[in-house]
């Protein structure tokens, strides 16, 4: 079964599928970039101005940079606290009490079944009166923003730990006579380096594109931004959601190829 | 009954040859072993008697008729893998009828045609079972019988008991040869344990580097190898410094005497001290240092050595027999 | 001392310091030496912020709505808002099974092409940032493709087809599907992948060499073994359409009529005040119909876990 055959209608169905997910991207750069609107768009025109005009009035506007930078610290921080409490709660699970990691596996799916919006408004009516500052200040977008992140965080780094075998390689350190803190530090965590990289990634790119929780919540963050701008400076707008997307596609292709370096599954961790 | 050739078949894979003009013919009802090294072609050649690699150059012929470029589920054979390669989601009994379903059998007469098979394998009691909840021994006998069950003219099995333990492997190794005879099914069986295929074989061919080295019955390729290869892949040799030459001879063809006591009508006579004996229950391997050389040569003696010399004793290995090449 | 007692002795055996069997091997059944205690982060951390959320969720779904008798949770469920559900559950369904169809051909396609060798990848990663993007800006792209002014509109206009003539909208029922695909078919794909990598290519051997030709593998073995996957791919892309809110406020701009949307309609406060608890019952009513769901993937992907081994 095994013939050298080209693949002809294999490339054929990713061909059609190409031009569905690229022509969006190339119409939104076009938009970003081309002072033309579209009804006056013709042979003659095509090539008209052409300018960053738009990326760049949207790049100086002053309520941009505040916004990416709140987006950008609040990704920093969420990725911190997602690996703080998911990375010990993994390991644990696999090297000691193995009995706990269905539990701890359904909870960490539990998120999938709250969605951000149900989410933001259970959090809103539950701490607005008793713990107003969790609701007012920015901050108190990263736990939730990390509740968001669990799943794959969870899959990411149990799938990795799975793939070693943490028992032994503990038992070995401590009979070679290292103690919790080297253990750790110089065993374990560098076994566990790429699922730890990408979850770290995969959480930092949600939060730069999560925008039900930001604007419920009112929070001035770079997808509330674009919103906001698309009424005002549409171009711009456009430009930096193709940011974006093309920085938030690099971050995948880079998780995917250190999944595979590991001999995970190049998906693991994006989906369930 | 029906013959299977390989004429001529050379198989390339960019720089590799993984068949070098590759010549056999097995003959009807009979099971040929196809023995090497890995990487020395035989698996492609089952590969390509299934059908499953193009003929590009040579040819291949079944029972007269040319099937090179036939498409393997017309070639009627079946195959046996490695990695058992039972549908998962079918029970036992559904995958042993399979090759019987897609041919259009009618239900009743394959359910009875695949028990018959089960019990002549003896897992009958298991056809209501999923391949999971088996162990790799059954797994492999259900395989089997999946295979013969449409009773194909050509038996095709690629390292079947590779992936077995060691005690499992006897058993369903005998179960194949049963089957085997029993049914007169010609059977291409590829290996590289040697010792499986001196048990199982009518013919073994040795084959290295895409090329057949011998064709012959498991007798004449263990006692006369027709080259170096031959010699030290099939069984275990020894190499004898004698003239200034190396040449080959096998442990069971030495004995071993104190020094000065080897008898007068051995080929050649060497000594040596024994560094070291090794007990593997029905015999003994008695390892001599010869003086001034590098070789050990091992002896192999019946039951424990420790009657006959002792560790670290100077003593003489008589050669009984050479082989005739190198 | 003998050789046994120096080797022996000193050391205490594996087995007695992991009464119960080895804690190596998967699968074989451990009693678990350590405490649940480091675990209580993780626990608390999730109650705290996803457990108290919900239950305040359901504790104010189930008040009365202000100016009314009945609880929210059952108003929630009448008149328009039944319409609501349907509409999200209409387009949640047509998009996940357009999205498993398109997706499934799509994965069997790339997974099938070896050369050149970082394709997959490639289309694996890109896949990964399409499934998990945040909606903004997917439903920028798509209103500079297909909205009144896009571009693709424009194009097809230009050629006689005249989509917004023919009552097409990138906000309407088919609009938002279409949006939602682009997210779909690649989730879709990452899911099916491995259950396609799972087809073990002993198993396409060994049907042909027992007799069987394409139609049949695909009708006996293929299909069997990927229908799991299909059914959960199925599901997962239901339950995720269901919740998508950034897409759908994007391009309706706030006025659409699937549910995610409604609720920040009520808890904005901007309009009918005093209807708050409407907006915490739609939530929880969401969170129940994506439990079910959810319930039925974790159930299906474990019993096609046991055929993977």
């Amino acid at each position: 079964m095994r013939k050298p055959r080209v693949p002809f209608w294999e490339w054929c169905v990713v061909a059609a599928c190409a031009v569905f997910f690229v022509v969006p991207m190339l119409t939104m750069a076009r938009f970003a970039l081309q002072r033309v609107p579209v009804v006056l768009l013709g042979r003659d025109t095509i090539f008209s101005r052409w300018t960053l005009k738009g990326v760049v009035s949207t790049l100086t506007d002053e309520k941009f940079r505040p916004a990416m930078l709140l987006s950008l610290r609040l990704g920093i921080l969420t990725v911190i606290l997602v690996l703080l409490l998911m990375v010990p709660t993994v390991l644990w699970v696999h090297i000691s009490t193995p009995r706990w990691r269905a539990a701890v596996e359904i909870m960490s799916m539990l998120p999938y079944v709250v969605p951000p919006i149900a989410l933001v408004v259970g959090v809103s009516g539950a701490f607005r009166d008793s713990f107003p500052w969790l609701v007012a200040s920015n901050n108190g977008l990263v736990p939730l923003y990390a509740v968001l992140c669990l799943p794959f965080a969870f899959r990411s780094l149990d799938a990795g730990a799975s793939s070693l075998d943490l028992r032994t390689l503990v038992d070995a350190g401590r009979n070679l006579g290292a103690g919790t803190g080297r253990l750790l530090w110089s065993v374990l965590l560098p076994n566990m380096a790429v699922p730890i990289a990408a979850t770290g990634f995969l959480s930092f790119a949600v939060v730069m594109g999560e925008f039900a929780i930001a604007s419920l919540l009112l929070k001035p963050t770079l997808p509330a931004y674009m919103v906001e701008a698309q009424g005002q400076e549409p171009q711009g707008a456009m430009a930096v959601a193709l940011l974006l997307l093309i920085l938030t596609s690099a971050v995948f292709v880079i998780i995917g190829r250190m999944n595979r370096r590991r001999n995970l599954s190049p998906t693991n961790g994006f989906t369930v | 009954m029906s013959q299977l050739e390989f004429a001529s078949i050379t198989k390339r894979y960019g720089d590799v040859t993984a068949l070098d003009n590759f010549t056999l013919t097995v003959p009807g009802g009979k099971l040929v072993s196809l023995l090497g090294p890995s990487g020395c072609g035989k698996t492609t050649a089952l590969r390509v008697a299934a059908g499953f690699e193009p003929v590009e150059t040579g040819r291949l012929v079944a029972g007269g008729h040319v099937i090179s470029h036939v498409p393997p589920q017309k070639r009627h054979m079946g195959m046996v893998f490695q990695n058992y390669s039972l549908f998962p989601h079918m029970t036992v009994l559904e995958n042993v009828m399979f090759g019987l379903t897609v041919r259009g059998a009618d239900k009743t007469k394959r359910t009875a045609q695949s028990m018959d098979m089960l019990d002549l394998v003896q897992l009958s009691h298991v056809a209501d079972r999923h391949p999971h909840q088996l162990s790799g021994g059954q797994q492999q006998r259900v395989a089997l019988a999946r295979a013969l069950v449409f009773q194909p003219s050509v038996l095709l099995l690629d390292e079947p008991l590779s992936a077995l333990d060691a005690k499992v492997r006897v058993e369903v190794r005998d179960v194949i040869r049963d089957l085997q005879t029993r049914l007169g099914t010609t059977t291409i069986f590829v290996t590289h344990d040697q010792e499986e295929a001196l048990t199982i074989s009518d013919v073994i061919c040795v084959m290295n580097e895409g090329r057949v080295q011998q064709v012959g019955t498991p007798r004449e390729v263990y006692d006369t190898p027709v080259n170096e290869f031959v010699g030290r892949f099939v069984g275990d040799s020894v190499t004898i410094p004698v003239n200034g030459e190396n040449r080959l001879s096998r442990p069971e063809d030495l004995s071993v005497w104190p020094e000065g006591g080897a008898p007068g009508d051995a080929l050649a006579v060497l000594n040596g001290w024994v560094e070291g004996i090794d007990f593997h229950g029905a015999t003994s391997d008695v390892r001599v240092r010869l003086h001034g050389s590098d070789p050990v040569v091992t002896v192999r003696v019946l039951g424990s050595a420790g009657s006959v010399v002792r560790f670290g004793e100077r003593v003489s290995v008589a050669v009984h027999r050479f082989f005739t090449t190198l | 001392m003998s050789e046994f007692e120096f080797f022996g002795s000193s050391y205490p055996l594996q087995e007695e310091l992991n009464p119960g069997g080895s804690l190596t091997t998967p699968g074989a059944k451990t009693t678990g030496r350590g405490g649940f205690g480091p675990l209580l982060p993780f626990f608390a951390f999730v109650g705290i912020f996803l457990g108290v959320p919900t239950f305040a969720l359901f504790a104010r779904a189930s008040r009365s709505v202000e100016g009314s008798s009945t609880p929210a949770m059952l108003e929630a469920i009448q008149g328009q808002f039944r319409g609501s559900f349907v509409y999200s559950a209409k387009v949640s369904a047509v998009s996940a099974v357009l999205g498993v169809l398109v997706g499934t051909i799509f994965a069997l396609a790339v997974t099938r092409i070896s050369r050149p060798r970082w394709f997959r990848n490639v289309v694996t990663g890109f896949s990964g940032v399409a499934a998990n993007l945040g909606g903004i800006p997917l439903a920028f792209a798509f209103i500079a493709a297909l909205g009144t002014q896009g571009l693709v509109t424009r194009i097809l206009f230009h050629w006689g087809v005249d989509l917004y003539g023919h009552g097409f909208t990138i906000t309407g029922f088919w609009g938002i599907v279409v949006v939602y695909l682009y997210f779909q078919i690649p989730l879709m794909f990452l899911v099916i992948v491995p259950s396609i990598d799972g087809l073990r290519p002993t198993w396409a051997e060994a049907c042909a060499n027992l007799g069987g030709n394409r139609r049949q593998y695909w009708r006996r073995i293929g299909i069997p073994l990927l229908a799991p996957g299909l059914m959960g791919g199925g599901l997962l892309l239901f339950a995720n359409a269901f919740s998508a809110y950034a897409t759908a406020y994007a391009l309706s701009s706030g006025g659409s009529k699937l549910v995610p949307v409604q609720i920040r309609f009520f808890l904005q406060g901007n309009t009918i005040t005093g209807k708050g608890n409407l907006g915490y019952a739609l939530a929880a009513w969401m969170i129940i119909i994506l439990t079910l769901v959810m319930g039925a993937y974790l159930v299906l992907r474990r019993r096609s876990e046991m055929w993977r081994s």
